[in-house]
């Protein structure tokens, strides 16, 4: 009995895990099966979809701040732009902002991250870029990757 | 009807029988724990920026996702508000338990408790820096899950040795089998959605995924006078991934699971996933490659046997 009990819930589980991978939540909005199975989901990884660079990879985002103290001097941060386990992290960070929230609130919260880490700079100009790779005919034809500005913003420590 | 599902229980339970079931479960905790112990050790010099309420993001704009039901620091530090806890000190505890909730799932030391433990710090963690996630995030999750449900402390661990416990080989091939038809759902449905984007057919994707600056590992701009290779590389992927789900059942499986991790690391050396890719491969040889060792220590063990034994007797 305890073996029988032991396969159904496996597979319900694996029923879930295949509807997620499929983006499909029929349980979603339903007043007492969404708290719940959301709630597992959350818990068990069912909830996720395996559509990594699917069906195509995304241009990247990086950010550039200029942070200026009060004599003037200036520092620029480069966010994104390398390979360590940060720069993975904020490379995804930045991806969700651009497809979720406000662009200004994207830059909103990398000008408070920035202000937060240097205590004398008084302004931030945050230059959101994206990197634009072409495609392999162009790149044969000679064009080049190249970063191209889609927003800026300054900012003012309160 | 009643013969019709005794029939089909016959069947489930015929699907089952795994070869040593409890070798793969232990893998998949040894292999999966000790990545995820990597991740701690090489995200410790970022933990400020990636988790505390200073850092890249504020927790309450990652758990706006969550709707207040799911674990995170915000709700714990509400519960600590009072003992005198800072924020950034409530990151610090979490950190340093989940470090050890890892180190006691590798070695299999109240494996439960381990599991359960390490499971739910990694939830809390998550959910507050959840807009800086990615892939190898999602599957630390299930590879936690996992470890939590099943009896993964039913070998090579502490628990085992200190108070040897029987389990149902039945019970432990159900395990085996779910976290094998969980990964041929992982590589399918990739493998789906990739075919049908265009970039993957043309090789796009392959010399996109190589010129992003956060990604790339070596200068392949060369690339663009080849266009055949990452075309090729583009459908090799698409083979790999997409078969997968059939060939593991196969005869084809031993060469399909070298395919995948061979995929996996090339991935990890030209992109720099190395964590997401040990993850998978962690993930794969737990589920389709762990009879890979079996054999190889039984192979031995027969070299072993066979091999001309000394009697000690010098001849006259």
């Amino acid at each position: 009995m305890r073996l029988k009990l032991a396969f159904l819930g496996l597979a319900a589980h694996l029923s879930l895990v295949a509807l997620s991978a499929l983006h499909r939540t029929p349980w979603a909005n339903r007043a007492l099966l969404d708290p719940v199975l959301s709630r597992y989901a959350n818990w068990s990884g069912a909830d996720n979809a395996y559509t990594f660079f699917a069906p195509a990879v995304p241009d990247q985002v990086v950010a550039d701040v200029v942070l200026r103290d009060g004599e003037g001097h200036a520092e620029l941060l480069h966010l994104g732009r390398h390979g360590s386990e940060l720069d993975h992290r904020i490379a995804s960070l930045l991806f969700w902002f651009t497809r979720a929230a406000p662009v200004d609130f994207h830059s909103r919260t990398i000008a408070a991250f920035a202000l937060n880490e240097h205590p004398r700079a008084i302004t931030a100009r945050v230059e959101l870029l994206a990197y634009r790779v072409p495609t392999l005919r162009a790149a044969a034809d000679g064009a080049r990757p190249a970063l191209e500005e889609f927003h800026w913003a300054e900012y003012r420590r309160p | 009807m009643r013969a019709l599902l005794g029939a089909l229980w016959d069947r489930i339970l015929s699907f089952a029988v795994v070869e040593r079931p409890e070798l793969a479960l232990a893998l998949l905790r040894v292999g999966s724990g000790s990545v995820l112990l990597a991740k701690c050790l090489i995200e410790l010099p970022y933990w400020r920026e990636l988790y505390t309420n200073s850092g890249l993001v504020p927790w309450a704009i990652s758990e706006l996702q969550f709707a207040g039901w799911a674990p995170s620091l915000s709700g714990l530090w509400s519960a600590l508000r009072g003992s005198g806890v800072s924020p950034d000190q409530l990151v610090e505890l979490v950190l340093a338990g989940y470090l050890l909730a890892l180190l006691a799932l590798v070695a299999g030391l109240g494996t439960r408790l381990a599991s359960g433990m390490a499971m739910a710090l990694h939830l809390t963690l998550l959910n507050s820096a959840a807009v800086t996630s990615y892939g190898v995030d999602a599957f630390a999750t299930i590879a936690l899950f996992y470890c939590f449900v099943f009896p993964v402390g039913a070998a090579l661990s502490l628990d085992q040795w200190r108070r040897p416990r029987r389990y149902d080989p039945l019970a432990l091939g159900l395990c085996v089998r779910t976290l094998q038809l969980h990964l041929c759902i992982v590589y399918l449905t990739s493998g789906i959605g990739k075919a049908q984007g265009i970039e993957w057919w043309s090789g796009d994707a392959i010399w996109r995924a190589v010129m992003q600056p956060q990604l790339a590992s070596f200068d392949m701009s060369w690339m663009a006078s080849l266009p055949v290779v990452p075309r090729l590389l583009g459908w090799g992927t698409l083979v790999i991934e997409t078969g997968y789900a059939f060939a593991v059942w196969s005869r084809l499986r031993a060469g399909w699971v070298v395919s995948i991790v061979l995929l996996h690391l090339g991935i990890a050396v030209w992109l720099g996933l190395w964590l997401f890719s040990m993850i998978m491969i962690a993930l794969t040889v737990a589920a389709f490659g762990y009879q890979a060792p079996l054999a190889a220590l039984q192979w031995l063990r027969r070299r072993l046997e066979a091999a001309p034994r000394h009697t000690g007797v010098a001849a006259s």
